[in-house]
């Protein structure tokens, strides 16, 4: 991990770092370090973006756990959009396990003293960060919201069709989610080779993870059935998993400010608790100061986007 | 789905249930709008939304007005009135949040461009630290789209915004520019005496946002300003020059649709009302405008304005059903000032 310039002062002295990781086929994969003026003495957190999202969807996440003692890192996976090599045209799960991989890797490979390190996955990462926590002892937690635990349910409740029924040929060219394309047979390709789909694969993932999970659960979550992840969170290795109903949510619930003033204090304390470090010194970060710093995130976002479109 | 894709019937079951909401809890969180209430309730009663008692935009400017703990309050909006004390509206961070979020969501009645294909140019001096009101939205808009704040110590260099809007266009994004309606007609002006005129076509849309008094106290014609743009830009439909409602006294932002019309979202119910009885009058009929806004959580936003409008309801040209309004005028006398004096009253 290479970083990329002087880091940037956001409000409450938290300072934002760029870094670029240099990876296999002339790719790059881009990172934001976020750090609070202590240098996170709770540990470390890496964010991955659900589908759809850059680092800069991450902002207010990143400022509370920041503000809670965590150096947080964020990314912009591979074939996704954001700053990362590759167009969102050519996503696949797999890339997508790929570019966490990579970035948790990176930070592991750091000399991180007695920090410990967790996860917090969002929607369709939620999905990819079971696997990879499945096989990567080295993380304290993982935290997921709106978790996707059945992949061929929700792809069917988003897309309105069920193309892994269809044979592969018939497969449109692209297919849409969330707005953007992406190229149907080699997304769907590796879903079915890959055993992304099922719920069992989903299930048989997490009974093998010893890591601590803590799983929120939109209760008004028309993309992931509610018994689904009931499910596939039933058999928690770890004594302090936990699967945890956000009564009124939706999947995203970013549409509802209450809501989610609720999940990043969820999150946090969650994240607080995983490490033993207990209540929160400081309260949240003010409305100003979320504000002012996603401005500033937003406007680096856009000047690097600029720059790497040229 | 957006709440603008809802169907009329339920936008109005969600605006009677939140504006039934509203009141208690600004009935019951705001000692002054208590006391208010009280008297009224002793006087006349009240049983419908339509007689909930409501408070003068201009008792904002004397009362302060809060429904949560002061220490919630994360900032004080200012009215950006012309003349007089302007109104103080304290605002916590879950009405803060609403607006902004809807905001976002309303914006969208303007228009919906990937954010690398649009820039704002705001004819203001921009900054969320700003206490005045509508400069404040507008600055939160940067968070959808790159933005320039192009007003310097209140003066702006028009070359600079000329240069600026021609090269934005030329590399193939939609400048979207954004300001109150003097500041568009000086631009505007400003094109004009230049003899050249800029080929914006599709690329520019006009949204104005605030008074369209001027200072000197005259009105600016809206469809005078259309024309000037559509001649002195180039521009390809009328549709290109739009307009933005709200108030400092208000938490939320109303949009025009392609239609030229404001669509109101549900957690805000409008009504115009016979200014003598303050009766509801009918789909298009004038009356002096009052909304109950949910979504204002730390103040009570039952307000009775000073603007003279109507509200439509059903089928608009835009082709979404809901409730439209439109701001004729402000009223010329005080006939309301009755209700501001008791609140006043009552707000010590």
């Amino acid at each position: 991990m290479v970083s990329n310039g002087e880091p940037i002062l956001l409000a409450s002295d938290l300072a934002l770092e760029e870094a670029v990781i240099a990876c296999s086929g002339g790719r790059r994969l881009h990172s934001w370090r976020l750090s609070p003026p202590c240098g996170g003495k709770s540990g470390i957190v890496v964010l991955a973006p659900g589908f759809g999202q850059t680092m800069t969807h991450l902002s207010t996440l990143a400022l509370y756990l920041a503000s809670a003692g965590f150096v947080v890192y964020r990314y912009d996976p591979f074939n996704h959009i954001g700053l990362s090599s590759g167009s969102v045209r050519s996503f696949t799960m797999s890339s997508s396990l790929e570019s966490m991989q990579i970035v948790v890797r990176s930070i592991l490979a750091q000399d991180l003293g007695s920090s410990q390190i967790g996860l917090v996955a969002s929607s369709l990462a939620a999905r990819v960060a079971y696997r990879m926590v499945a096989v990567e002892p080295s993380l304290s937690f993982l935290i997921t919201i709106a978790g996707v635990v059945n992949l061929r349910d929700t792809l069917v409740q988003v897309l309105g069709t069920d193309w892994f029924e269809v044979n592969s040929k018939e497969l449109p060219e692209t297919i849409e989610v969330e707005g953007y394309p992406i190229t149907a047979p080699p997304f769907c390709g590796d879903c079915v080779s890959e055993d992304w789909l099922s719920l069992e694969s989903t299930k048989r993932e997490i009974r093998t993870m010893k890591t601590r999970l803590t799983a929120f659960t939109a209760s008004e979550d028309l993309w992931v059935r509610y018994e689904d992840s009931v499910e596939a969170h039933r058999s928690l290795l770890h004594p302090s998993s936990k699967n945890i109903l956000l009564a009124g949510a939706t999947h995203n619930s970013s549409n509802n400010p209450r809501t989610t003033r609720v999940l990043l204090n969820a999150v946090t304390d969650g994240a607080l608790d995983a490490v033993a470090v207990g209540k929160r010194n400081g309260g949240e970060p003010t409305f100003s100061t979320i504000v002012a710093s996603a401005l500033t995130e937003r406007r680096l976002f856009r000047r690097r986007f600029a720059e790497a479109s040229q | 789905m957006l709440w603008y894709d809802l169907p009329l019937k339920e936008q109005n079951a969600i605006a009677s249930d939140l504006a039934r909401r509203s009141f208690a809890l600004h009935l019951e969180a705001c000692l002054p709008y208590r006391r208010y209430v009280d008297e009224v309730r002793a006087t006349v009663g009240f049983d419908s939304i339509m007689e909930m008692p409501l408070i003068t935009t201009s008792a904002f400017k004397s009362v302060e007005l809060l429904s949560v703990g002061r220490e919630s309050i994360e900032k004080w909006c200012l009215s950006s009135g012309t003349s007089g004390n302007p109104s103080k509206v304290a605002r916590d961070r879950t009405t803060l949040s609403y607006l902004l979020s809807s905001t976002k969501v309303g914006a969208g009645l303007i228009g919906s461009w990937p954010e690398d294909d649009a820039v704002i140019v705001n004819l203001g001096s921009g900054g969320i630290e700003s206490t005045i009101w509508f400069q404040y939205v507008v600055s939160l808009i940067e968070l959808l789209y790159p933005s320039y704040a192009v007003e310097d110590n209140g003066s702006i260099e028009w070359c600079l915004v000329e240069s600026l809007v021609s090269d934005h266009i030329g590399s193939g994004k939609h400048v979207v520019m954004i300001g109150p309606p003097y500041r568009v007609v000086d631009w505007l002006t400003y094109i004009a005496g230049t003899n050249r005129r800029m080929q914006c076509g599709s690329r520019c849309t006009i949204v104005t946002a605030g008074g369209w008094k001027k200072f000197s106290g005259s009105q600016i014609d809206r469809g005078s300003l259309t024309s000037l743009a559509m001649t002195q830009l180039c521009l390809h439909s009328e549709a290109q020059v739009r307009d933005v409602f709200t108030q400092a006294e208000l938490n939320t932002v109303m949009f025009e649709c392609v239609g030229l019309e404001k669509h109101v979202p549900p957690w805000v119910f409008v009504a115009a009302r016979d200014p003598l009885t303050l009766t509801p009058c009918r789909d298009g009929e004038l009356g002096v405008m009052s909304y109950i806004d949910a979504s204002a959580e730390s103040y009570p936003c039952l307000l009775l304005t000073e603007d003279l409008g109507y509200v439509r309801r059903g089928r608009c040209s835009c082709g979404r059903d809901g409730v439209r309004l439109h701001i004729e005028r402000r009223l010329n006398s005080r006939p309301l000032a009755g209700c501001a004096v008791r609140m006043e009253r009552h707000g010590v």
